[in-house]
């Protein structure tokens, strides 16, 4: 299983990749920007992608549109990661084809079983 | 755990040095805002480095910096919100943040070894300390898999090429080895002949991995005496459960093999050539027994006579293949009937061998250990739960169903069936996640493995649930051992993810059978209201279907 990692801040992306790699025994791409994102996604093609909500330039919600209207990156399931819940917010990323959300702070020793439980992989 | 935990480690350390930054900017922001109050390009950038402390702390172990940095977002945002200056119990606020959040930082590794000590450590699995040795150039392909078996309790060596693994093995060969191909400086082929070559070679499991695996590299892998080959990229699990298959091979002599053999001399070299290799025989000459002997002998193997008494062994063998129960049971023939016909019959009957008489002993041998072996990885595929390695819910209830035919049978056979409930495990999943819910079953499950006797039998009930059926112990002993692992495991100590410790208990149920008027449902639901007894009894405890509570 590969997931694309889609986060500015270096901290959050090689922990999350490490944890998808050595506990998920997952593929793991990175990616530092939502640009960067779309362009890995496509070219890639990973099985999920995991998406930091605030981002400098795109953000989030801006990357998320972009994929959804990419027809080779349009099927494959998002997941956010918000520091919060603001559940008007969730209701209107989900209605705009996210997937699922994960809080942050994650739990790296469970990551990657809940973006399986997500995708339905499990 | 060292793989995961060194690289967690790792990466904590740089956050620190990397957050020490953060601290540092956040306090100069602070500064700025002193001069020029209500700044709102200043806040929103005092709120960005709040927010992303809140959102690394806590992936980090460091909840504490998620609380602060949390505080600090929300503070921000109130400023920005209602748009005015910064009052004086605001200001007194961000500094006691700023000056909290050094704090945590600079106590943030100090929490860690104290915690380590406090763990007490727990029987893991059946193959602590088995020694496996990872053969790979770039020392990256197994991480996965070697922190899967670290946590089981192995010990892992790595090497990087073929010059090393194959000192590492003259100095001690390892229980298994997995080599990545390609090595750099040799043919894992070649690398793996050598290995067999040596005193004792043969008995490491081996496996490659590669990314390209034609027919041709298969057949050259298995002639060079590997066990298999794993094509990236690769199904960790799936390999994890087929290494530790291969692990078990040479642990489970205790085979029991059913002979029906009529001629005395035969019955006796039989017995003698498989009892010198450890098996565990029962012969009989009369095949009008064979049926009760099946029943409570239950054998692994069967070896058969065509030509005895009354019956032969083409109806024996049909007997056995067409009942469920023995699907998975070898039978072997052992005859002078040597035409054509009797062959294509003994096929016709299901039959697995059929082997001519005189027979030499190194034969017979390494046919009935292929039989064996083969037999139990279907069986483990049927009947053993993927996660804790017990019998699954149906393999139990078939075991359970002889248990109280042989107690009908002889009423000196006494047998107990034990409920375990794992308690509040629905709120430990909600809490802490479905992986921790996980770990606690296969903690528990080791646990058992090593408080209760191989002749019980261990089964997964259903999700959270356990089971055990304990023979020949009266019920005041059954409950002694029920006992010793409630306590064992509500001892233990259990590292949640979030990297606080919790203790976890369990409930049970004891029904002692009584042939008499119970059949296997009736036994369980006596167990199961003892179990029902032993909830509303305040959990941690263990109840008998009499409703003693002990």
């Amino acid at each position: 299983m590969k997931v694309l990692i889609i986060d500015d801040e270096e901290d959050i992306r090689s922990i999350a990749a490490m944890s998808l790699g050595i506990l998920g025994g997952m593929e793991v791409v990175e990616a530092e920007s939502g640009e960067d994102g779309i362009a890995k996604a496509a070219e890639t093609q990973p099985d999920a992608i995991l998406l930091d909500m605030m981002m400098p330039v795109l953000d989030g919600p801006g990357t998320l549109v972009k994929l959804k209207e990419n027809p080779q990156t349009k099927e494959i399931p998002v997941i956010f990661l918000t520091a919060r819940s603001m559940n008007a917010e969730l209701e209107k990323l989900k209605s705009m084809g996210a997937t699922g959300f994960l809080a942050k702070p994650f739990d790296p020793t469970a990551l990657s079983s809940q973006i399986k439980r997500i995708i339905g992989a499990e | 755990m060292k793989i995961w935990q060194d690289t967690f480690e790792e990466l904590k350390q740089q956050y620190v040095i990397r957050s020490a930054e953060r601290v540092q900017q956040i306090e100069d922001l602070l500064n700025s805002l002193a001069k020029a109050p209500g700044e709102g390009a200043i806040l929103r950038e005092l709120m960005r480095h709040f927010h992303w402390l809140s959102g690394s702390g806590g992936i980090y172990g460091m909840p504490q910096i998620t609380k602060l940095g949390t505080q600090g977002e929300e503070l921000c945002e109130n400023l920005l919100r209602f748009n005015r200056p910064v009052t004086r119990s605001e200001w007194d606020k961000c500094h006691a943040l700023l000056e909290a959040l050094k704090i945590a930082f600079s106590h943030g590794d100090e929490q860690d070894p104290q915690k380590q000590t406090m763990e007490k450590p727990l029987p893991r699995s059946q193959f602590e300390g088995y020694e496996i040795l990872l053969v790979d150039a770039e020392q990256s392909n197994f991480l996965f898999l070697a922190k899967q078996l670290e946590d089981q309790g192995m010990s892992i060596r790595s090497v990087r090429n073929a010059a090393d693994a194959l000192q590492s093995c003259e100095a001690k060969l390892p229980r298994a080895i997995i080599i990545a191909l390609p090595l750099p400086d040799a043919s894992g082929y070649e690398l793996v002949e050598r290995i067999r070559q040596m005193e004792n070679g043969q008995n490491p499991v081996i496996f490659f991995v590669g990314t390209k695996f034609g027919f041709l590299d298969k057949v050259q892998a298995i002639h060079s005496g590997a066990d298999g080959f794993f094509q990236a990229p690769v199904d960790w699990e799936a390999a994890e459960s087929k290494l530790k298959h291969l692990m078990e091979r040479d642990k489970t002599q205790n085979y029991r093999i059913l002979s029906v053999e009529d001629d005395p001399d035969q019955a006796q070299f039989i017995r003698a050539v498989l009892e010198s290799a450890g098996y565990r025989v029962h012969h009989i000459s009369d095949p009008l027994q064979f049926e009760e002997a099946l029943l409570s002998f239950k054998p692994d193997l069967v070896i058969l006579d065509i030509l005895l008494p009354e019956l032969t062994g083409y109806e024996l063998a049909r007997y056995i293949r067409q009942d469920e129960r023995w699907a998975t049971l070898p039978v072997l023939f052992l005859t002078t009937q040597n035409q054509l016909e009797a062959h294509i019959e003994s096929a016709r009957a299901g039959v697995d061998d059929h082997l001519i008489k005189p027979i030499a002993p190194p034969l017979l041998l390494s046919a009935v250990a292929a039989r064996l072996e083969r037999a139990r990885f279907v069986k483990n595929l049927l009947h053993r739960d993927g996660l804790t390695h017990l019998l699954t819910h149906t393999a139990f209830m078939e075991q359970a169903q002889g248990v109280v035919a042989q107690c009908k049978r002889n009423p000196q056979h006494i047998a107990a069936l034990v409920l375990i409930d794992i308690d509040h495990f629905k709120q430990i999943n909600e809490q802490h996640g479905y992986a921790m819910g996980d770990k606690l079953l296969v903690s528990l499950s080791a646990i058992m493995r090593e408080r209760i006797r191989t002749s019980d039998i261990v089964g997964r009930f259903g999700g959270e649930e356990l089971a055990i059926i304990v023979e020949d112990l009266e019920e005041y002993d059954a409950v002694n051992l029920a006992q010793r692992v409630r306590q064992d495991f509500a001892a233990a100590v259990h590292k949640a993810p979030d990297g606080s410790e919790i203790h976890v208990t369990f409930s049970a149920g004891l029904a002692m059978l009584d042939p008499k008027v119970m059949d296997v449902e009736r036994w369980r639901r006596h167990a199961e209201q003892a179990l029902r007894a032993a909830k509303n009894n305040g959990r941690n405890c263990v109840m008998t279907a009499l409703g003693g509570k002990r």
